[in-house]
Protein backbone atom coordinates (compact mmCIF):
# COMPACT_ATOMS: atom_id res chain seq x y z
CA UNK A 1 0.00 0.00 0.00
CA UNK A 2 1.42 3.50 -0.88
CA UNK A 3 1.92 6.25 1.76
CA UNK A 4 -0.78 8.43 0.05
CA UNK A 5 -3.14 5.15 0.49
CA UNK A 6 -2.40 4.40 4.21
CA UNK A 7 -2.81 7.94 5.18
CA UNK A 8 -5.88 8.39 3.63
CA UNK A 9 -6.76 5.22 4.59
CA UNK A 10 -6.55 6.79 8.48
CA UNK A 11 -8.52 9.45 7.68
CA UNK A 12 -11.06 7.70 6.12
CA UNK A 13 -11.45 5.28 8.57
CA UNK A 14 -11.44 8.26 11.45
CA UNK A 15 -14.58 10.17 9.08
CA UNK A 16 -15.96 7.26 7.80
CA UNK A 17 -16.73 4.94 11.37
CA UNK A 18 -18.85 6.06 13.85
CA UNK A 19 -17.03 4.73 16.64
CA UNK A 20 -15.18 7.57 16.89
CA UNK A 21 -17.93 9.65 17.58
CA UNK A 22 -19.72 12.75 15.59
CA UNK A 23 -16.78 15.37 16.84
CA UNK A 24 -13.85 13.18 15.56
CA UNK A 25 -15.91 12.18 12.32
CA UNK A 26 -16.78 15.64 11.86
CA UNK A 27 -13.10 17.28 11.94
CA UNK A 28 -11.56 14.38 10.11
CA UNK A 29 -14.26 14.98 7.12
CA UNK A 30 -13.49 18.78 7.57
CA UNK A 31 -9.36 18.07 7.15
CA UNK A 32 -9.60 15.19 4.27
CA UNK A 33 -11.42 17.72 2.15
CA UNK A 34 -8.88 20.10 2.79
CA UNK A 35 -6.31 17.35 1.34
CA UNK A 36 -8.40 16.68 -1.84
CA UNK A 37 -8.38 20.38 -2.83
CA UNK A 38 -4.60 20.29 -2.31
CA UNK A 39 -2.49 19.94 -5.14
CA UNK A 40 -2.88 16.73 -7.24
CA UNK A 41 -4.22 14.93 -4.27
CA UNK A 42 -6.98 14.03 -5.26
CA UNK A 43 -5.88 12.82 -8.60
CA UNK A 44 -3.60 10.77 -7.23
CA UNK A 45 -6.08 9.56 -4.91
CA UNK A 46 -8.53 8.13 -7.75
CA UNK A 47 -5.43 6.62 -9.31
CA UNK A 48 -4.96 4.78 -6.26
CA UNK A 49 -8.35 3.51 -5.38
CA UNK A 50 -8.88 2.45 -8.63
CA UNK A 51 -6.06 0.04 -8.31
CA UNK A 52 -7.35 -1.50 -5.06
CA UNK A 53 -7.48 -5.21 -5.01
CA UNK A 54 -7.95 -6.61 -1.78
CA UNK A 55 -11.30 -5.99 0.73
CA UNK A 56 -9.00 -5.95 3.74
CA UNK A 57 -7.18 -2.84 2.46
CA UNK A 58 -9.70 -0.90 4.43
CA UNK A 59 -12.16 -1.47 7.33
CA UNK A 60 -15.87 -1.75 5.92
CA UNK A 61 -16.89 1.57 7.33
CA UNK A 62 -13.91 2.57 4.62
CA UNK A 63 -15.29 0.79 1.82
CA UNK A 64 -18.56 2.09 2.62
CA UNK A 65 -16.83 5.59 2.01
CA UNK A 66 -14.46 4.90 -0.73
CA UNK A 67 -17.55 3.06 -2.60
CA UNK A 68 -19.98 6.35 -2.04
CA UNK A 69 -16.93 8.82 -3.19
CA UNK A 70 -16.17 6.51 -6.14
CA UNK A 71 -20.04 6.89 -7.19
CA UNK A 72 -20.10 10.40 -7.26
CA UNK A 73 -16.91 11.03 -8.82
CA UNK A 74 -17.89 8.05 -11.34
CA UNK A 75 -14.73 5.77 -10.63
CA UNK A 76 -14.95 2.37 -11.50
CA UNK A 77 -13.82 -0.43 -9.44
CA UNK A 78 -13.23 -3.70 -10.61
CA UNK A 79 -16.18 -6.56 -10.80
CA UNK A 80 -14.13 -8.61 -8.79
CA UNK A 81 -13.63 -6.68 -6.01
CA UNK A 82 -17.08 -5.70 -5.81
CA UNK A 83 -17.95 -9.35 -5.77
CA UNK A 84 -15.70 -9.89 -2.53
CA UNK A 85 -16.91 -7.75 -0.59
CA UNK A 86 -20.37 -8.39 -1.40
CA UNK A 87 -19.80 -12.05 0.02
CA UNK A 88 -17.89 -10.81 2.83
CA UNK A 89 -20.85 -8.14 3.92
CA UNK A 90 -23.85 -9.16 6.04
CA UNK A 91 -25.34 -6.09 5.80
CA UNK A 92 -28.26 -6.08 2.94
CA UNK A 93 -27.70 -1.63 3.21
CA UNK A 94 -23.67 -2.12 2.81
CA UNK A 95 -24.68 -4.75 0.28
CA UNK A 96 -26.50 -2.38 -1.36
CA UNK A 97 -23.97 0.56 -1.61
CA UNK A 98 -22.16 -2.46 -4.25
CA UNK A 99 -24.83 -3.31 -6.00
CA UNK A 100 -25.40 0.51 -6.59
CA UNK A 101 -22.36 1.28 -7.42
CA UNK A 102 -21.86 -1.80 -9.49
CA UNK A 103 -24.62 -0.70 -11.46
CA UNK A 104 -24.51 3.13 -11.77
CA UNK A 105 -22.82 3.27 -14.98
CA UNK A 106 -24.14 0.31 -17.14
CA UNK A 107 -25.44 0.89 -20.08
CA UNK A 108 -28.94 -1.38 -20.17
CA UNK A 109 -31.27 -1.80 -22.60
CA UNK A 110 -34.69 -3.44 -20.85
CA UNK A 111 -35.16 -6.52 -22.95
CA UNK A 112 -37.80 -8.21 -21.08
CA UNK A 113 -38.21 -10.96 -18.40
CA UNK A 114 -36.68 -13.33 -19.91
CA UNK A 115 -32.99 -13.35 -19.06
CA UNK A 116 -31.82 -16.28 -17.09
CA UNK A 117 -29.37 -15.81 -14.68
CA UNK A 118 -26.29 -16.92 -16.31
CA UNK A 119 -27.34 -14.89 -19.56
CA UNK A 120 -27.55 -11.31 -17.62
CA UNK A 121 -25.53 -8.69 -19.11
CA UNK A 122 -23.66 -8.19 -16.09
CA UNK A 123 -20.75 -10.12 -15.07
CA UNK A 124 -21.06 -8.60 -11.46
CA UNK A 125 -24.71 -9.58 -11.08
CA UNK A 126 -24.35 -12.74 -12.37
CA UNK A 127 -21.60 -13.60 -9.73
CA UNK A 128 -23.84 -12.75 -6.70
CA UNK A 129 -27.01 -14.40 -8.29
CA UNK A 130 -25.18 -17.65 -9.14
CA UNK A 131 -23.30 -17.30 -5.75
CA UNK A 132 -26.14 -17.57 -3.93
CA UNK A 133 -28.09 -20.03 -5.41
CA UNK A 134 -25.09 -22.31 -4.95
CA UNK A 135 -26.05 -23.95 -1.90
CA UNK A 136 -22.59 -24.71 -1.18
CA UNK A 137 -22.88 -27.90 1.61
CA UNK A 138 -19.28 -28.53 1.20
CA UNK A 139 -18.42 -24.95 2.42
CA UNK A 140 -21.67 -24.60 4.20
CA UNK A 141 -21.79 -28.17 5.90
CA UNK A 142 -25.00 -26.64 7.85
CA UNK A 143 -26.84 -25.79 4.92
CA UNK A 144 -29.26 -28.34 4.95
CA UNK A 145 -30.00 -27.03 8.61
CA UNK A 146 -30.91 -23.93 7.43
CA UNK A 147 -33.32 -21.95 4.53
CA UNK A 148 -31.46 -22.89 0.98
CA UNK A 149 -32.45 -19.08 -0.12
CA UNK A 150 -31.19 -17.26 3.22
CA UNK A 151 -28.31 -16.08 1.23
CA UNK A 152 -30.59 -15.29 -2.25
CA UNK A 153 -33.17 -13.44 0.17
CA UNK A 154 -30.64 -11.06 0.96
CA UNK A 155 -29.13 -10.60 -2.58
CA UNK A 156 -32.92 -10.20 -3.67
CA UNK A 157 -33.66 -7.50 -1.19
CA UNK A 158 -30.82 -5.46 -2.15
CA UNK A 159 -31.02 -5.70 -5.91
CA UNK A 160 -34.96 -4.68 -5.22
CA UNK A 161 -33.83 -1.93 -2.77
CA UNK A 162 -31.67 -0.84 -5.54
CA UNK A 163 -34.49 -0.33 -8.01
CA UNK A 164 -32.84 0.52 -11.10
CA UNK A 165 -34.51 -1.60 -14.44
CA UNK A 166 -31.38 -3.09 -14.46
CA UNK A 167 -31.58 -4.87 -10.78
CA UNK A 168 -35.59 -4.87 -10.64
CA UNK A 169 -34.50 -7.47 -14.12
CA UNK A 170 -32.43 -8.82 -12.66
CA UNK A 171 -34.55 -9.82 -9.38
CA UNK A 172 -36.84 -11.33 -11.92
CA UNK A 173 -34.12 -13.57 -12.83
CA UNK A 174 -33.26 -14.50 -9.78
CA UNK A 175 -36.74 -15.01 -8.91
CA UNK A 176 -37.27 -17.26 -11.82
CA UNK A 177 -33.87 -19.46 -11.59
CA UNK A 178 -34.73 -23.00 -11.25
CA UNK A 179 -32.66 -24.15 -8.14
CA UNK A 180 -33.75 -25.98 -4.48
CA UNK A 181 -34.42 -22.72 -3.17
CA UNK A 182 -36.35 -21.77 -5.51
CA UNK A 183 -39.91 -22.40 -3.99
CA UNK A 184 -38.70 -20.29 -0.39
CA UNK A 185 -37.61 -17.38 -2.47
CA UNK A 186 -40.60 -17.09 -4.09
CA UNK A 187 -42.53 -17.16 -0.61
CA UNK A 188 -40.30 -14.98 0.85
CA UNK A 189 -40.83 -12.36 -2.26
CA UNK A 190 -44.56 -12.93 -1.43
CA UNK A 191 -44.48 -12.73 2.33
CA UNK A 192 -42.67 -9.12 2.03
CA UNK A 193 -45.00 -8.00 -0.83
CA UNK A 194 -48.32 -9.17 1.26
CA UNK A 195 -46.78 -7.01 4.25
CA UNK A 196 -47.56 -3.78 1.64
CA UNK A 197 -50.35 -1.44 0.96
CA UNK A 198 -52.35 -2.87 -1.92
CA UNK A 199 -51.08 -0.07 -4.78
CA UNK A 200 -47.36 -0.57 -3.20
CA UNK A 201 -47.71 -4.34 -3.85
CA UNK A 202 -49.34 -3.75 -7.51
CA UNK A 203 -45.94 -1.79 -8.33
CA UNK A 204 -43.77 -4.59 -6.94
CA UNK A 205 -45.49 -7.43 -8.92
CA UNK A 206 -45.46 -5.18 -12.23
CA UNK A 207 -41.73 -4.43 -12.00
CA UNK A 208 -40.91 -7.95 -10.66
CA UNK A 209 -43.41 -9.97 -12.58
CA UNK A 210 -42.47 -13.16 -9.94
CA UNK A 211 -43.06 -16.74 -12.04
CA UNK A 212 -45.94 -18.38 -9.83
CA UNK A 213 -45.34 -20.73 -7.15
CA UNK A 214 -47.45 -24.29 -6.79
CA UNK A 215 -50.48 -23.87 -4.54
CA UNK A 216 -50.03 -19.96 -4.99
CA UNK A 217 -52.47 -19.08 -1.80
CA UNK A 218 -49.63 -16.25 -1.26
CA UNK A 219 -50.10 -15.04 -4.35
CA UNK A 220 -54.39 -14.82 -3.63
CA UNK B 1 -41.00 0.33 -6.02
CA UNK B 2 -44.13 2.55 -4.14
CA UNK B 3 -47.78 3.23 -4.87
CA UNK B 4 -49.31 6.37 -5.94
CA UNK B 5 -50.72 7.09 -2.89
CA UNK B 6 -47.24 7.14 -0.48
CA UNK B 7 -45.56 8.75 -3.45
CA UNK B 8 -48.71 11.74 -3.26
CA UNK B 9 -47.50 12.40 0.34
CA UNK B 10 -44.54 12.77 0.07
CA UNK B 11 -44.76 14.85 -2.87
CA UNK B 12 -47.25 16.95 -1.13
CA UNK B 13 -44.98 17.70 1.62
CA UNK B 14 -42.34 18.89 0.13
CA UNK B 15 -42.54 22.50 -1.68
CA UNK B 16 -41.32 25.72 -3.67
CA UNK B 17 -38.74 27.04 -0.88
CA UNK B 18 -40.82 30.27 -1.61
CA UNK B 19 -44.35 28.98 -0.33
CA UNK B 20 -42.62 26.65 2.41
CA UNK B 21 -41.74 27.15 5.55
CA UNK B 22 -38.62 28.54 5.16
CA UNK B 23 -39.50 31.31 3.68
CA UNK B 24 -41.33 32.52 6.87
CA UNK B 25 -38.30 32.00 9.32
CA UNK B 26 -36.03 33.49 6.65
CA UNK B 27 -38.43 36.74 6.10
CA UNK B 28 -37.40 38.48 9.64
CA UNK B 29 -33.24 38.36 8.87
CA UNK B 30 -33.06 37.19 5.32
CA UNK B 31 -31.30 34.59 3.46
CA UNK B 32 -28.25 33.72 6.29
CA UNK B 33 -27.44 30.72 8.53
CA UNK B 34 -24.90 30.14 10.76
CA UNK B 35 -23.12 26.65 11.49
CA UNK B 36 -21.20 26.45 14.40
CA UNK B 37 -18.24 24.75 13.95
CA UNK B 38 -14.71 23.63 16.26
CA UNK B 39 -11.96 26.28 16.76
CA UNK B 40 -9.20 25.00 14.47
CA UNK B 41 -11.52 25.90 11.53
CA UNK B 42 -11.36 29.64 12.55
CA UNK B 43 -8.62 30.78 10.18
CA UNK B 44 -9.80 28.33 7.25
CA UNK B 45 -12.93 30.91 7.59
CA UNK B 46 -11.07 34.29 7.64
CA UNK B 47 -12.01 35.18 4.14
CA UNK B 48 -15.40 33.26 2.73
CA UNK B 49 -15.43 29.89 1.75
CA UNK B 50 -17.62 26.86 1.38
CA UNK B 51 -18.90 24.68 3.92
CA UNK B 52 -18.04 20.81 4.49
CA UNK B 53 -20.86 18.90 3.85
CA UNK B 54 -21.40 16.52 6.42
CA UNK B 55 -21.39 12.62 5.44
CA UNK B 56 -21.40 11.14 8.96
CA UNK B 57 -23.71 8.11 9.63
CA UNK B 58 -24.92 9.46 12.64
CA UNK B 59 -26.74 12.15 11.19
CA UNK B 60 -30.44 13.03 11.12
CA UNK B 61 -31.16 13.39 7.34
CA UNK B 62 -28.07 11.98 5.70
CA UNK B 63 -25.38 13.56 3.93
CA UNK B 64 -26.11 17.44 3.53
CA UNK B 65 -24.82 20.58 4.91
CA UNK B 66 -26.25 21.40 8.16
CA UNK B 67 -26.32 24.79 9.50
CA UNK B 68 -29.11 26.75 11.55
CA UNK B 69 -31.35 29.86 9.95
CA UNK B 70 -30.17 32.63 11.49
CA UNK B 71 -33.40 33.20 13.12
CA UNK B 72 -32.01 31.36 15.74
CA UNK B 73 -28.22 32.43 15.90
CA UNK B 74 -27.23 30.73 19.02
CA UNK B 75 -29.13 27.09 18.84
CA UNK B 76 -26.60 24.96 16.97
CA UNK B 77 -23.74 26.50 19.36
CA UNK B 78 -23.23 23.41 21.07
CA UNK B 79 -21.06 21.92 17.63
CA UNK B 80 -18.60 24.56 18.38
CA UNK B 81 -17.30 28.23 19.41
CA UNK B 82 -16.74 29.40 16.32
CA UNK B 83 -20.10 30.91 14.07
CA UNK B 84 -19.17 30.48 10.02
CA UNK B 85 -22.35 32.93 8.72
CA UNK B 86 -23.11 32.61 5.14
CA UNK B 87 -25.79 34.22 2.72
CA UNK B 88 -27.39 31.38 0.39
CA UNK B 89 -29.97 31.82 -2.55
CA UNK B 90 -33.13 29.39 -1.70
CA UNK B 91 -34.93 30.05 -4.76
CA UNK B 92 -36.23 27.06 -6.68
CA UNK B 93 -34.93 24.90 -3.66
CA UNK B 94 -37.54 21.75 -3.41
CA UNK B 95 -38.46 22.34 0.92
CA UNK B 96 -39.19 18.72 2.97
CA UNK B 97 -40.37 20.60 5.91
CA UNK B 98 -40.18 17.23 8.54
CA UNK B 99 -41.49 19.82 11.31
CA UNK B 100 -45.00 18.77 10.10
CA UNK B 101 -46.05 15.32 11.53
CA UNK B 102 -47.90 14.79 7.95
CA UNK B 103 -44.44 15.15 6.11
CA UNK B 104 -42.45 12.82 8.85
CA UNK B 105 -45.59 10.70 8.43
CA UNK B 106 -45.27 10.52 4.75
CA UNK B 107 -41.34 9.77 4.96
CA UNK B 108 -42.46 7.02 7.52
CA UNK B 109 -45.05 5.33 5.13
CA UNK B 110 -42.02 5.38 2.84
CA UNK B 111 -39.76 3.83 4.83
CA UNK B 112 -42.02 1.07 5.70
CA UNK B 113 -42.64 -0.07 2.17
CA UNK B 114 -38.76 -0.29 1.46
CA UNK B 115 -37.60 -3.44 0.12
CA UNK B 116 -34.58 -3.51 3.01
CA UNK B 117 -37.42 -2.31 5.62
CA UNK B 118 -37.23 -5.69 7.78
CA UNK B 119 -33.26 -5.34 7.78
CA UNK B 120 -33.92 -2.16 9.04
CA UNK B 121 -35.98 -3.30 12.13
CA UNK B 122 -34.58 -6.36 12.21
CA UNK B 123 -30.61 -5.79 11.99
CA UNK B 124 -27.92 -4.56 13.81
CA UNK B 125 -27.10 -2.44 11.18
CA UNK B 126 -29.68 0.72 11.25
CA UNK B 127 -27.10 3.87 11.43
CA UNK B 128 -25.91 3.15 8.29
CA UNK B 129 -29.55 1.91 6.91
CA UNK B 130 -31.08 4.89 7.93
CA UNK B 131 -28.39 7.28 6.40
CA UNK B 132 -28.74 5.18 2.79
CA UNK B 133 -32.26 5.10 2.80
CA UNK B 134 -32.78 9.09 3.99
CA UNK B 135 -29.90 9.76 1.22
CA UNK B 136 -32.27 7.71 -1.56
CA UNK B 137 -35.41 9.78 -0.37
CA UNK B 138 -33.91 12.64 -0.95
CA UNK B 139 -32.17 12.01 -4.06
CA UNK B 140 -35.96 10.23 -5.51
CA UNK B 141 -37.96 13.33 -4.49
CA UNK B 142 -34.91 15.54 -5.79
CA UNK B 143 -35.37 17.57 -2.13
CA UNK B 144 -33.04 20.30 -2.29
CA UNK B 145 -33.45 21.27 2.31
CA UNK B 146 -34.96 19.47 4.76
CA UNK B 147 -36.11 21.63 7.69
CA UNK B 148 -36.18 20.04 11.08
CA UNK B 149 -36.14 20.30 14.86
CA UNK B 150 -32.90 19.35 16.51
CA UNK B 151 -32.47 16.13 18.50
CA UNK B 152 -29.97 17.42 20.29
CA UNK B 153 -29.79 20.56 22.08
CA UNK B 154 -27.71 22.70 23.99
CA UNK B 155 -28.55 23.83 27.23
CA UNK B 156 -30.60 27.48 27.34
CA UNK B 157 -29.65 27.82 23.87
CA UNK B 158 -31.62 25.55 21.91
CA UNK B 159 -35.55 24.93 22.03
CA UNK B 160 -36.13 21.45 20.05
CA UNK B 161 -39.22 22.07 19.67
CA UNK B 162 -39.03 26.11 18.12
CA UNK B 163 -36.03 26.42 16.70
CA UNK B 164 -35.82 24.52 13.13
CA UNK B 165 -32.23 23.47 11.33
CA UNK B 166 -31.78 23.39 7.69
CA UNK B 167 -30.19 20.03 6.00
CA UNK B 168 -29.09 21.47 2.71
CA UNK B 169 -28.53 19.31 -0.08
CA UNK B 170 -25.27 19.92 -2.70
CA UNK B 171 -26.21 17.86 -6.23
CA UNK B 172 -23.48 16.35 -8.43
CA UNK B 173 -23.61 16.91 -12.52
CA UNK B 174 -25.19 12.91 -12.01
CA UNK B 175 -27.79 13.84 -9.69
CA UNK B 176 -26.59 12.03 -6.70
CA UNK B 177 -25.89 14.03 -3.38
CA UNK B 178 -22.82 15.50 -3.63
CA UNK B 179 -20.36 14.97 -0.26
CA UNK B 180 -17.20 17.46 -1.12
CA UNK B 181 -17.81 21.06 0.10
CA UNK B 182 -21.38 22.94 -0.71
CA UNK B 183 -21.55 25.35 -3.76
CA UNK B 184 -25.38 26.55 -2.01
CA UNK B 185 -23.35 27.78 1.51
CA UNK B 186 -20.35 28.86 -0.36
CA UNK B 187 -19.69 32.00 0.87
CA UNK B 188 -18.76 30.99 4.96
CA UNK B 189 -16.71 33.28 7.29
CA UNK B 190 -15.64 33.28 10.54
CA UNK B 191 -18.58 35.67 12.02
CA UNK B 192 -19.39 35.01 15.63
CA UNK B 193 -17.30 34.09 18.50
CA UNK B 194 -19.29 32.04 22.05
CA UNK B 195 -17.68 32.18 25.45
CA UNK B 196 -18.96 28.52 25.82
CA UNK B 197 -18.25 24.95 25.25
CA UNK B 198 -20.48 22.01 25.50
CA UNK B 199 -19.68 17.77 25.82
CA UNK B 200 -21.19 16.86 22.70
CA UNK B 201 -20.78 12.92 23.53
CA UNK B 202 -21.15 10.68 26.63
CA UNK B 203 -18.75 7.31 25.87
CA UNK B 204 -19.12 7.59 22.34
CA UNK B 205 -23.37 8.54 22.24
CA UNK B 206 -24.64 11.50 21.10
CA UNK B 207 -25.46 13.34 24.13
CA UNK B 208 -29.35 14.51 23.76
CA UNK B 209 -29.18 17.75 26.55
CA UNK B 210 -25.86 19.52 26.30
CA UNK B 211 -25.05 21.11 29.41
CA UNK B 212 -23.18 24.56 29.66
CA UNK B 213 -19.70 23.53 31.25
CA UNK B 214 -18.29 27.05 31.50
CA UNK B 215 -21.55 29.72 32.57
CA UNK B 216 -23.33 27.17 34.89
CA UNK B 217 -20.24 28.10 37.00
CA UNK B 218 -19.59 31.25 36.21
CA UNK B 219 -23.23 32.53 36.88
CA UNK B 220 -22.44 30.80 40.79
CA UNK B 221 -20.06 33.09 41.31
CA UNK B 222 -20.64 36.29 42.31
CA UNK B 223 -17.23 38.38 41.97
CA UNK B 224 -15.94 38.92 38.45
CA UNK B 225 -14.40 40.83 36.39
CA UNK B 226 -12.96 41.04 32.97
CA UNK B 227 -10.00 42.35 30.84
CA UNK B 228 -8.68 41.70 27.29
CA UNK B 229 -6.54 39.22 26.58
CA UNK B 230 -3.85 41.76 24.51
CA UNK B 231 -3.40 44.16 27.44
CA UNK B 232 -3.46 40.98 30.21
CA UNK B 233 -0.25 39.43 28.12
CA UNK B 234 1.35 42.62 28.21
CA UNK B 235 -0.08 43.47 32.16
CA UNK B 236 2.83 43.04 34.78
CA UNK B 237 0.09 43.04 37.55
CA UNK B 238 -1.44 40.08 35.96
CA UNK B 239 -0.01 37.43 38.56
CA UNK B 240 -1.17 39.67 41.44
CA UNK B 241 -4.36 40.12 39.94
CA UNK B 242 -4.99 36.44 39.66
CA UNK B 243 -4.20 35.78 43.39
CA UNK B 244 -6.40 38.51 44.23
CA UNK B 245 -9.64 36.91 42.58
CA UNK B 246 -8.56 33.47 44.00
CA UNK B 247 -8.19 34.91 47.54
CA UNK B 248 -11.47 36.81 47.32
CA UNK B 249 -13.66 33.71 45.96
CA UNK B 250 -13.91 35.96 42.23
CA UNK B 251 -13.04 35.32 38.47
CA UNK B 252 -11.25 36.71 36.19
CA UNK B 253 -12.53 36.57 32.62
CA UNK B 254 -9.89 37.29 29.81
CA UNK B 255 -11.71 37.67 26.54
CA UNK B 256 -10.30 38.34 22.99
CA UNK B 257 -11.50 41.73 22.31
CA UNK B 258 -13.86 42.19 19.70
Amino acid sequence: MSELLALARDFIEKMANPVYGYATNEDYSARFAELLRSEGFEGRLREEISTLRRPDALTSYGWLWVIGWAKSRRIPLPDDLLTELFEEWSSVFARCAIVDLATAELEYEPRGRDLSVQDFPSPFLVSIMTSATELGEEIYPTAELGRPSGRAESVLIALLQVGRPITLDAASALLRHEWRGQRQLLEYFWTLCNSLDPETREVWIRDVNPPPIEGDRLRS
Amino acid sequence: MIGETIRNAVERSIEPSEQSRLRSILASTGPYAIKFVKSRWASAYFSPDRLKISETPALTWGTATYVTPLAFPLSSALYGRVGLVTDFDPSGWRVFDATDPAARAAYVNWVRVQPAFFDLVLTVHSTYANHLLRNKFREDFRVDCVLFNPDQEAELHTDRRQHVWMAVTDWTPQGTIDSSKSARLGRARFTVLIDEDFVLEDQGLPIQRAARQIESVTQRITGRSAIGVSQARLDPNLPAYVINHYNSGEYLHVYIEP
